[in-house]
């Protein structure tokens, strides 16, 4: 299997803290990936760092095979790798099919020259856009909801709105940053499958969540993350009764 | 004479809902808090005026501004937009980098003001305080109007000129474009996430209505047929932003209405108010303070303005006046021969 | 040499009117976070307050008491009749600033309806120049310095030796973290802007003093300067606008040496756009606040 995502010796510190020290680690195509360990160990400013939001001080970010660290997120997110965030940021003044729409505009289309020289060639291109959105809201149980203001929805709702943005856009990666947070522990099963439709579709999946059960019930591999570097890697059984990862958990029931 | 006092305030609320229009694209869509709009209705209309003007001769005393290139309307018009279309394309290559929101707004309103000073004191470029004056009437060498019929004229020909960029800004809005550009409003990281990147968005944004205000302002000089930086004061930038506050922000039928009200109504009301002896500037005064309750009113009841913006919903309602037009013609092609 | 060291001494005066006017709202902006653009305007409060006084006493002192409270009532008037009932609905920051100008630009009309829009007069009694060592004052200068060294002060007093100054300080710093600690945020946010209205409203009358001319829109014309010292210092930095106010106030002043002085003002607004390219927030910043976020 190739790698699709490698990281290699990333180092990042904010001030005088280093929150990320030495990170190596990478991620095989079409799986998914679990990313855990306790709070602090670095989780979320690794997912900021792979996906252009942040700059590493050193270390390199190589997503399918071309270097990655230091573009702009934007242009991370063309070459097809993307994510979600902690806190869902949908637009809330659009609606969700606008929402959907704004994911799903292919780079060309975009373009303002777009709209003022070709506008019959892209009303075509729009409904084509519109059908294959709504039946994506059909498959995550939103197409109800397709003209409300994406600001009204439940943190559930949310959460699955911007999985379904993941998929309108067509990425060849995603980075999930803890997509249980905020959302109704109850949604678990359904959160659990929207995720997996990322695997349908060959959508490779980098995962990072405190619930360890959800992780297990996902993920083929998990890497474990302490104090800014990986400590250990394997699956999440093996994982358990790893020393070093119960010491990192101190305390906790892992 | 009243027909003739209607026809002006009409041209002016005409001429300024294309200005509103163009900070609409800048403030309603792209969420930037610009002043400088009304800077760039200025450059507009000095660019106009010097492309439009004969040279300055020797026997102009105390005048004095650059060009004069007796070119007609048209060309003086097309000069403004590309002129200011560049001065946007600097202007907001450099601020939009960094800056946001208020801290946008203090620079661009502290550029407006600086661009004053200088078209003030040098009066090389356009004449200083005085200002340009003496304009043809567009089009009037050709069709050769009488004077008290150009007026029905020239508001006919601004109309046409609103309804196009109306038209044209309808056609953005409902563009990919113009959807990407109010997430990016919304949220703008998120945005990046999904590939967009806000600064080039934003930049276009800029640059178009940079080039709206900029016809504008061509529109306005050619109608006053005068210009000087009297009437170019932070006052008439604030109210541009209550025309689309109090009408709609983000809608351009919404911006179009709030100009009306604003000018016609207001300005209309206070008119047949009694002059007061010793107090000449009741007038104005009274028409601003009513105007700022209005915005007042606005924020607190109906922060969207009068018509909110609209929405992509399902169906040919949801995508403004192309789509309608689109869908009946191909309804038309689809009905089976009778 | 001399032409210089004058205009340095010129620079000063400005400055501390500057300092009076844009330290006043760093203040209430440090507690509130609140872009007030009526600012200006309630500098041209305080310069009619006293010019009304005026027409009833001749009295300096109690022009100047005038124009402090009204000021004061004009600030606490907005906090209190818009601000607040905005903020208790969930009004956004770019809200609340749309209402701070409505309301300067009423009242600017207002002022307008009621003194007419002719310039008037503040009058002062005879002043003659004095060389002070190598500046060139008048008295009034001279006072206009004193005074401002003198209001500082007091405000420097106050925000590190008394209770409300350390509240202040406290909600500047941290406001979830002040509340929860148990300072009266409401009671210090009315008093910051009825102390934001006491000083402007002062600075506005020496505003008006110095220039000698008084129109509606003299606090307004003012308002781009004070924006310039506010972000030199760093917006919500009282300390640091003061030193704004100074660098504003000597370039506004030395380059009145070398370029026409009708680009005064264009020197503070292109050192102000310089700082926020560079520098957004302030040359004495360190802090990561955002004010977008």
């Amino acid at each position: 299997m190739t790698a699709i995502l490698e990281v290699e010796n990333l180092v990042k510190s904010f001030g005088g803290v280093h929150a990320i020290r030495d990170l190596s680690l990478s991620i095989e195509e079409g799986s998914v990936e679990g990313l855990i360990g306790p709070n602090g160990a670095g989780k979320s400013t690794a997912i900021e760092i792979m996906s252009g939001f942040l700059r590493p001080d050193k270390g390199t970010v190589r997503f399918r095979g071309e270097t990655i660290q230091g573009l702009a997120p934007h242009r991370v997110s063309r070459l097809g790798l993307m994510r979600s965030f902690q806190l869902a940021r949908e637009w809330p003044q659009l609606s969700v099919l606008e929402n959907m729409l704004v994911a799903a505009v292919d780079n060309g289309r975009e373009a303002l020259w777009r709209a003022l020289l070709t506008p019959w060639r892209l009303h075509r291109e729009q409904r084509e856009d519109r059908e294959r959105v709504g039946a994506i809201l059909e498959e995550f149980g939103l197409y109800g909801l397709r003209n409300d203001m994406a600001g009204t929805l439940s943190g559930g709702q949310k959460r699955l709105l911007e999985f379904a943005r993941l998929v309108a856009a067509k990425p060849r990666l995603v980075l999930l940053d803890e997509p249980m947070a905020g959302v109704n522990p109850t949604m678990g099963a359904h959160i659990q499958d929207a995720i997996r439709r990322f695997t349908e579709r060959g959508i490779t999946v980098m995962l990072v969540e405190h619930n360890l059960s959800f992780v297990e019930a996902l993920c083929g591999s998990v890497t474990v993350m302490a104090h800014g570097t990986q400590i250990a890697r394997g699956q999440m059984a093996t994982l358990r009764l790893n020393e070093t990862v119960r010491e990192a958990y101190l305390g906790s029931n892992v | 004479m009243i027909v003739n006092y209607v026809v002006t305030v009409l041209t002016l609320a005409v001429i300024f809902s294309v200005t509103a229009l163009a900070l609409n694209v800048r403030w309603g869509w792209a969420g930037e808090f610009d002043f400088f709009v009304y800077g760039l209705l200025a450059v507009g209309a000095y660019v106009d005026a010097v492309f439009v003007l004969p040279p300055v001769t020797s026997s102009d005393v105390g005048v004095s501004y650059v060009l004069g290139l007796r070119m007609p309307f048209i060309v003086g018009a097309l000069a403004a937009m590309v002129i200011t279309g560049i001065i946007s394309l600097i202007v907001g290559a450099i601020a939009l980098r960094q800056l946001r929101q208020v801290y946008f707004g203090i620079t661009t309103f502290s550029v407006v003001l600086i661009m004053s000073a200088f078209v003030g004191q040098y009066t090389a470029l356009f004449d200083g305080y005085n200002g340009v004056f003496g304009l043809p009437q567009p089009f009037n060498s050709v069709l050769n109007i009488p004077y008290f019929q150009y007026g029905y004229f020239f508001l006919a020909f601004c109309v046409v000129i609103l309804i196009v960029v109306y038209l044209v800004l309808e056609r953005v809005f409902w563009s990919p474009y113009g959807l990407v550009l109010r997430a990016i409003r919304e949220d703008e990281i998120a945005a990046a996430a999904f590939g967009h990147s806000p600064y080039a968005a934003r930049l276009k944004a800029y640059v178009l209505g940079g080039m709206i205000a900029g016809l504008s302002g061509a529109l306005l000089v050619s109608y006053l047929s005068a210009f000087n930086t009297d009437a170019w004061t932070p006052i008439e930038t604030v109210l541009i932003f209550a025309c689309i506050i109090i009408g709609g922000t983000g809608n351009g039928r919404g911006v179009i209405l709030g100009t009306f009200i604003v000018f016609g109504v207001i300005l209309e009301g206070t008119r047949f108010l009694p002059d007061i002896p010793g107090h000449p500037d009741w007038d104005a005064a009274l028409r601003a303070i009513a105007i700022a309750l209005l915005v007042l009113l606005s924020l607190r009841f109906r922060p969207q303005g009068l018509l909110p913006e609209r929405h992509l919903n399902d169906g040919p309602t949801g995508e403004g006046v192309w789509s309608r037009l689109r869908d009946r013609m191909s309804r038309n092609a689809e009905a089976p021969p009778s | 040499m001399t032409i210089l060291l004058h205009n340095v001494g010129f620079g000063l005066v400005t400055a501390s009117i500057i300092a009076l006017a844009s330290v006043a709202f760093s203040l209430q902006f440090s507690v509130t976070t609140t872009p007030n653009f009526a600012h200006g305007d309630i500098l041209t409060v305080g310069a009619y307050a006293a010019y009304g006084a005026q027409l009833l006493t001749n009295n300096i002192l109690i022009e100047a008491l005038a124009a402090m409270v009204g000021g004061a009532v004009i600030a606490s008037l907005l906090n209190f009749g818009l601000v607040q009932p905005f903020l208790r609905r969930g009004a956004k920051r770019l809200t609340i600033f749309l209402v701070t100008v409505s309301f300067g630009w009423i009242l600017q009309d207002l002022i307008l309806i009621i003194f007419t829009g002719n310039a008037t007069v503040i009058q002062l009694p005879a002043v003659t120049l004095q060389h002070v060592g190598p500046f060139l004052w008048t008295q009034l200068d001279e006072i206009i310095i004193a005074s401002t060294v003198v209001i500082l002060a007091l405000l420097h007093v106050m925000l590190r030796y008394t209770k409300f100054g350390t509240s202040l300080r406290a909600i500047s710093d941290n406001p979830q973290l002040a509340r929860l600690a148990g300072i009266n945020y409401p009671r210090v946010v009315q008093m910051t802007w009825a102390i934001d209205g006491v000083i402007a409203g002062f600075a506005g009358f020496v505003l008006a003093a110095y220039v000698g001319a008084l129109t509606p829109t003299i606090g307004f014309s003012f308002l781009v300067v004070i924006f310039a010292a506010s972000v030199v210092g760093g917006l919500g930095k009282p300390y640091g606008t003061m030193v704004g106010a100074l660098v504003i106030g000597l370039a506004m002043e030395i380059s009145a040496g070398y370029i026409p002085g009708g680009y005064k003002t264009s020197v503070a607004f292109a050192i102000l756009i310089a700082v926020l390219l560079v520098r957004p927030r302030g040359v004495f910043s360190s802090d990561v606040w955002n004010f977008a976020e």
